[in-house]
């Protein structure tokens, strides 16, 4: 028990105090971890969207390879964009490894997937006559799929949120592709990996506990703005 | 004036429709009337282009017309219309809103055409909070700003009371003359009260069209005189 109290007494102070290295490491995490969602929220929700409401061939089999990108394993990602971005890798000449880009590129892999297939399930849960209604008064494809979108915003939302939290909280592919490199890579998940490896176990804690705190409170700001009318 | 021409429908190799040739005349309501699973439903949606017909054509004032005309020309209410996420007012100024007016003009033709469905007192409220037939009420008047040149109506009365059908009956009589219509119904004493032509289906097929009062009086065919006379064993 001391050590969890340990651990919030230091998860306090630490927010109290902003240490610069905590504070920076906290703000790369929110930075790249909200453009990743941005960037897999603005193609992945349409995308859902779109396999939801069309059929086409091999539909069942589209969905069931989203799901299963689902579990993508992190360090499975990390070390599949290491081998593009390496010096002698497909990408390589972009210089991106050890850099937030490379970042941003890993926890769109892994929040992808999961944003697409939520969205997929929380579009096929709207009424039908929604996308039917909004053809006959007139609207495109690309509108009725919009009012259909706007319909499952609740279900968005999770999506978006269960996205974004698959990007802020993963470790494996940051530290391969990313290097934990203090001042430039270092997100709060990498450098709760190097505290609990120096056996600075409560101020690892106390990071995730941070991480957890930010987390709640952009929750908490999604669903006010899901509530409004 | 919107009409067929052998019109043919099938889902995985069954023929759900046939519709040789079918009419509904300028400012005119036409019935189509047929027992449940006749294809009724099926007209009225390749009629408002939601999907294409396998076979046969449908033409608007005499000009044969694609699927996304049909979409833009003609307007469904659906049996059990549903309301967006939103206000009874913002339901109403949907299709002006989709077709492109700005939000002040959309609005007012939203407000007008409330007060023509006698709903205006309720566009602040949520619309999901309307009863059966404010919605059906609202489902018209959304319908109404788009100003469809035919107004197909998918049982639009069904599950009414009595009060509320006549309040919606009254309302498409007055549209009437500026509007033609398509109405599928299976309350054949409405579709006498309503409609200038019927049309029959069954068994998938158009069985016969003409004046209502000769169809529902004087035909000749004995499998069509069963149906309106409420014989026919289902």
């Amino acid at each position: 028990m001391e050590f969890y109290r340990d651990a919030f007494q230091a998860a306090l102070s630490l927010i109290a105090a902003l240490d610069p290295d905590v504070a920076d490491a906290l703000w790369r995490s929110l930075r790249v971890a909200s453009l990743s969602t941005l960037v897999a929220g603005a193609i992945g929700i349409p995308l859902g969207g779109l396999i939801a409401l069309s059929s086409f061939r091999g539909k069942r089999l589209v969905i069931s390879i989203f799901s299963t990108l689902m579990a993508l394993p992190t360090v499975a990602v990390g070390l599949l964009l290491f081998g593009l971005y390496t010096r002698r890798g497909a990408l390589g000449h972009l210089g991106l490894l050890y850099t937030e880009p490379a970042l941003v590129t890993a926890q769109i892999a892994l929040s992808f997937p999961i944003i697409v297939r939520l969205s997929i399930a929380a579009v096929a849960a709207v009424d039908k006559r929604i996308p039917q209604t909004a053809l006959t008064l007139g609207a495109s494809r690309w509108q009725a799929l919009g009012l259909t979108l706007r319909e499952a915003t609740a279900g968005i939302a999770v999506a978006v949120i269960t996205g974004y939290g698959r990007a802020i909280s993963e470790v494996g592919a940051a530290m391969i592709v990313g290097g934990n490199i203090r001042g430039k890579t270092r997100t709060l998940t990498t450098a709760i990996t190097l505290e609990t490896s120096r056996g600075e176990f409560s101020l690892a804690l106390a990071m995730g506990l941070l991480l957890l705190l930010v987390f709640f409170a952009l929750n908490v700001m999604i669903l006010r703005l899901q509530e409004r009318p | 004036m919107i009409t067929t021409l052998n019109l043919r429908k099938a889902y995985q190799g069954k023929v759900v429709l046939q519709a040789s040739r079918f009419v509904a005349r300028q400012g005119e309501l036409a019935a189509v009337v047929g027992p449940s699973g006749a294809g009724k439903s099926t007209l009225l949606r390749l009629l408002a282009g939601l999907e294409p017909a396998d076979q046969g054509s449908i033409a608007l004032s005499g000009s044969p017309v694609e699927a996304a005309k049909l979409r833009r020309s003609t307007c469904l209410v659906l049996q059990q219309p549903i309301a967006f996420r939103g206000s009874v007012l913002y339901n109403a100024a949907l299709a002006p809103r989709l077709l492109g007016a700005s939000r002040r003009e959309a609005q007012r033709l939203g407000l007008e055409a409330l007060e023509q469905v006698g709903l205006a007192e309720l566009a602040k409220q949520e619309a999901h909070t309307l009863s059966g037939g404010e919605l059906v009420r609202l489902s018209l008047a959304r319908a109404l700003t788009k100003r469809p040149e035919v107004l197909l109506l998918d049982e639009a009365t069904a599950n009414l009371d009595p009060a509320n059908v006549a309040k919606i009956e009254a309302l498409l009589l007055a549209l009437l003359p500026r509007t033609t219509m398509v109405m599928v119904t299976h309350n054949l004493p409405q579709a006498r009260r309503l409609s200038r032509t019927t049309a029959v289906l069954l068994d998938n097929e158009l069985a016969a069209q003409g004046p209502t009062p000769d169809l529902f009086d004087t035909y000749p065919d004995p499998k069509v005189r069963a149906f309106i006379r409420g014989e026919m064993v289902f």
